[in-house]
């Protein structure tokens, strides 16, 4: 598979420059993308601001329409993602298909935002004036979308900036451009208008590099690490530019003695384990209350171990391998590090084929360890104990990271003491730290992010407000009494 | 680590075969009835290949350790073994031997996963189990525990006695062999016994006791315990236990010898050592290169009687080293259950912190340098290399490591050659490569338990042959007939005499 970029309404580029796209499951490549520049992002841009106008100028109804049309178009025909989804990130088919359905909900959560765009008005100490506040689009939106979730997180950060009447340009990670360029076309050919949402693929360095620094994006969404989030931030911030940063997370699930330590153990794997831990929210570090520890360990290292890798395409597969090499490099120096500082491995540590590294579990990790400080991005949980819920908040809130957090008990009031308490974007309480819903915001505090996404929280972001005063009759320039 | 697809790909075949191991729950047995040690160690019993903790370990209470010792010294006063005629005893020792011999299979893979052994050595060990019963059965019908000397008024019976309750205390290396050499020799001797072995292997021990009991010995015949040194000492140091036979580390030893010091009990101690292999300058450097493979690979380098130093005829170093680098090159390192694999992983992983940081320091020598061609598997487990340091001073390189690591000193002389051989204080083993005649000579002059000539290997050359150990490698010689007169004392009798009168 060669494919171009995606720019206003069509495909170009597939003659020129390309680089390979790998399949991390083979290790060999799978296709090639277009290799972007500065000038296809240029390009894109003024494909985007020639659309955007028009766009805008429609009616809410009319983007409504147009979003929920494509929401139905993928809906039909969606599934032909699923191979590329697979064959480009790793995921297993259930994943693809979590993505490939999830894909149509975020439309048309996003299409009913079309018609939300609220403004407001508040009271004036003149009674001939009066003020209002619009809300209108920022203009151009520049998406940078990472690697985990190629579709769904891309969509997201896509379909709301959309709805509130921007147009989109989009550099998908170098990992899995394909799957975005085959987006781009699906909804191109669901009826979006041509130049609204473009897709540069290629890489940081010369195409994400232009996207920041263009001066006619007014916008920044990006998902991925608190190393790179931090430079494009700064960046985009220095050239006054609306910036989301979706980050990193080093995400605690506390789990508390009243928990059957089975139902515990079930969930926290579900939650650390789920696309070999690739997940911004994935709960990985797991604080357990004194007296289940035993109990719960023993049950998470079954669990742990009763998942499969495989064929992808395989239904009982749980997981498939790291994205690439040097991934799977770093999970291993998260575990060989906190193996030096004396944790316990409990199950896993090892590199199970190619990129596949197995489940792990690692008990007490030190607390200036890799695995207890920084994002893993693999299939590595921690296990600590806590003799109480006041130092398993405490625990919890050791970390510079503050995306997602889960407390299993079934205790509501402990668990609201805890949710009030811990610093997070997101408490999760009954159920692991890895949520989604298309109206949540979604967003960190501290080194996992600026900003939150989903349903409104998406259209404040990448809105701008106009505050409009109007004379009603009289002199305007009559002193205030 | 380094990440190559064709490195992976083996360390994968392994993983999924012999991944996610569980071990049996660890039992005491106390007068034939099983219980759970009462208390946690505080560390975990790990499969040394994955780097896996697979349970924790547990050591028995004071409580527990009391019963031991109780029921030890009852069965011992009741006489139902102590006082059962050498025939029967001998009998019973091979009923066990058959019951072990079909369990050497389970005794090799509880070994070779908790020790890091490589199947194919705790196999060749094990299958020596169900011998080492027979040997010491043997040694009990050919009538050694009683002997009668002619005396001035009819023969006079000196009869070899069990000592009484005795306490066994093994190692990790090479757990279930060790403690069935003990223990085959202490039953023959006709003593109740406890045993201890290694927290770190503890499981193996436990299938060594089932048989016994299942051969029909009496239950309170043979108890297990299980702890650290805490526990070892708590035994040994009880004034009911009448021997003691412990092979460990130096520190151990001492500990042990300290504690028999009080009651005088007697102590056998098969420690460490430090011993050289000797390359004079006719030597097959091939077979010589050979050698130190061995040496160093063997039990991943965790033996007793391994290579601590290469001690070579200057003109043949670099010659040698070529060899031992191309041979160490192939060597593979891998899973302990891969019968393919040459070296397993250390026993524990502060074993191998142990192991690194005493090698850091001896590199810290100007122009040391360290040669380790082997290539390391992409497995969490303990594993190090096998290693040979050239250049670091020998007056640093006299203690023991146990470990797959040997420090290489050149020679001028071969007066210099049996000073560097005989320098340090541990007297085990040393090896000898040239000439056989000259090496022969030299042999004679090295101070140690046994020397070998052109040759290298774990086993004793000859099984009947006492293993001896001198300096700070041990006390009291080990082998078929001197273990089981170590767990004995004399007892003379005779008839008549009259009071003797000076005469005028």
């Amino acid at each position: 598979m060669r494919r171009g970029h995606f720019i206003d309404g069509l495909e170009s580029g597939q003659d020129g420059p390309s680089f390979q796209v790998i399949n991390p499951a083979t290790r060999r490549p799978m296709g090639s993308a277009a290799l972007g520049s500065a000038a296809d992002v240029d390009r894109a841009v003024d494909a985007a601001l020639a659309a955007q106008p028009t766009w805008w100028g429609l009616s809410p109804g009319e983007r409504e329409r147009t979003l929920l049309r494509c929401a139905d178009h993928l809906e039909a025909c969606g599934e032909q993602l699923t191979e590329t989804l697979m064959a480009e990130s790793g995921s297993t088919l259930a994943k693809a298909r979590f993505e490939v359905s999830y894909t149509p909900a975020l439309l048309r959560a996003a299409a009913g935002e079309a018609r939300r765009l609220y403004g407001d008005t508040f009271p004036n100490d003149r009674p001939d004036r009066v003020s209002i506040v619009l809300r209108e689009p920022v203009g151009v939106v520049g998406v940078i979308s990472p690697f985990n979730a190629p579709l769904a997180l891309l969509i997201k950060m896509v379909a709301f900036p959309l709805a509130a009447g921007n147009a989109v340009v989009a550099k998908p990670s170098e990992h899995t451009p394909l799957v975005a360029v085959r987006l781009a076309q699906l909804l191109s050919d669901a009826g979006l208008p041509r130049g609204l949402f473009s897709v540069v693929t290629g890489f940081g360095p010369d195409c994400g590099k232009r996207l920041v620094e263009h001066p006619e994006v007014a916008g920044i969404a990006f998902t991925g690490s608190t190393q790179v989030g931090s430079i494009i931030g700064a960046e985009a911030t220095r050239r006054m530019k609306r910036v989301q940063l979706e980050l990193g997370g080093k995400n605690p699930v506390l789990v508390l003695a009243d928990m059957n330590a089975q139902e515990a153990a079930a969930e926290v794997a579900a939650g650390a384990f789920f696309h070999g831990g690739q997940i911004c929210m994935s709960g990985s570090r797991v604080i357990v209350e004194a007296g289940l520890v035993e109990e719960f360990t023993d049950a998470l290292v079954a669990e742990a171990r009763k998942l499969r890798f495989g064929d992808l395409a395989d239904e009982d597969t749980a997981y498939g391998p790291l994205i690439c090499a040097e991934a799977v490099e770093r999970v291993d120096a998260h575990v060989q590090d906190a193996l030096r500082g004396g944790a316990i491995l409990l199950t896993g540590g090892t590199i199970q084929e190619g990129w596949t590294y197995a489940p792990t579990v690692l008990l007490e990790p030190p607390r200036d360890s890799l695995a207890w400080r920084e994002e893993t991005f693999g299939p590595v949980v921690t296990v600590s104990s806590a003799p109480d819920l006041e130092a398993a908040i405490e625990a919890a809130n050791e970390s510079d990271y503050g995306l997602s957090a889960a407390v299993l008990t079934h205790d509501l009031a402990r668990a609201m003491d805890a949710a009030r308490r811990i610093r997070a974007g997101a408490v999760h309480l009954g159920m692991h730290s890895f949520q989604s819903n298309t109206m949540a915001p979604v967003g960190g505090v501290g080194a996992s992010g600026l900003g939150r996404s989903g349903g409104r929280y998406s259209i404040e972001h990448f809105t701008e407000l106009k505050w409009i005063s109007l004379q009603v009759g009289g002199a305007a320039n009559r002193a205030v009494t | 680590m380094t990440i190559q697809p064709q490195s992976s790909q083996v360390s994968a075949a392994a993983s999924r075969e012999w991944v996610h191991a569980t071990l049996p729950e660890v039992h005491d047995m106390i007068a034939g009835e099983r219980v759970r040690p009462a208390n946690e160690l505080g560390f975990w019993v790990s499969d040394s290949s994955t780097g896996e903790a697979l349970q924790r370990a547990r050591s028995s209470s004071p409580e527990q350790i009391e019963r031991a010792l109780a029921a030890a010294n009852a069965g011992f006063q009741g006489g139902s073994w102590s006082g059962l005629d050498a025939e029967l005893r001998a009998d019973a020792l091979d009923k066990v031997a058959q019951r072990l011999e079909a369990r050497v299979g389970e005794l090799a893979e509880l070994d070779a996963r908790t020790s890091g052994v490589t199947i194919t050595w705790t196999a060749l060990m094990t299958r020596l189990v169900p011998v080492i019963f027979r040997q010491a059965s043997k040694a009990l019908r050919s009538g050694l525990l009683r002997q009668l000397h002619p005396g001035r008024y009819g023969a006079v019976e000196v009869r070899a006695v069990p000592l009484g309750p005795v306490a066994l205390i093994g190692p990790w290396n090479a757990p279930t062999t060790i403690i069935a050499h003990k223990l085959a020799s202490a039953l023959a001797a006709g003593c109740n016994v406890i045993i201890k072995p290694s927290e770190h292997v503890p499981h193996s021990t436990g299938l060594l006791v089932d048989a016994v009991l299942e051969a029909g010995l009496p239950t309170d015949v043979v108890q297990l315990l299980h702890g650290d040194g805490a526990v070892g000492n708590s035994i040994v140091s009880d004034p009911r236990i009448k021997a003691v036979s412990f092979t460990g580390g130096l520190t151990g030893g001492r500990a042990v010898a300290a504690a028999c010091a009080q009651d005088l009990k007697p102590v056998q101690l098969e420690l460490g050592g430090n011993n050289p292999l000797l390359v004079l300058a006719d030597a097959d450097l091939d077979a010589a290169a050979e050698a130190i493979v061995a040496g160093l690979t063997t039990l991943n380098g965790q033996w007793c009687r391994a290579i601590g130093r290469v001690i070579v005829d200057r003109s043949v170093m670099a010659p040698m080293l070529e060899l031992v680098k191309t041979k160490l090159g192939t060597v593979r390192l891998g899973h302990s259950l891969d019968p393919q694999s040459d070296m397993g992983p250390l026993v524990h992983r502060q074993h191998l912190a142990q192991i690194q940081q005493a090698q850091q320091s001896l590199l810290k020598a100007p122009s040391s340098t360290a040669l380790n061609p082997t290539a390391t598997p992409a497995l969490q487990g303990h594993f190090h290399p096998p290693t040979l340091l050239c250049g670091v001073p020998h007056e640093q390189a006299l203690e023991e490591l146990f470990g797959p690591v040997a420090t290489v000193h050149p020679f001028t002389s071969e007066t210099e050659a049996i000073s560097l051989a005989n320098a340090g204080r541990y007297g085990l083993a040393a090896y000898v490569f040239g000439d056989e005649q000259r090496a022969l000579e030299l042999a004679g002059q090295i101070r140690a338990g046994s020397t070998q000539v052109n040759g290298l290997s774990l086993l004793s050359l000859a099984p009947t042959a006492p293993r001896a150990a001198w300096g700070l490698s041990g006390l009291g010689d080990e082998g078929t007939l001197e273990t089981l007169r170590f767990f004995t004392g004399h007892r003379v009798i005779g008839v008549g005499g009259q009071p003797v009168r000076a005469e005028a």
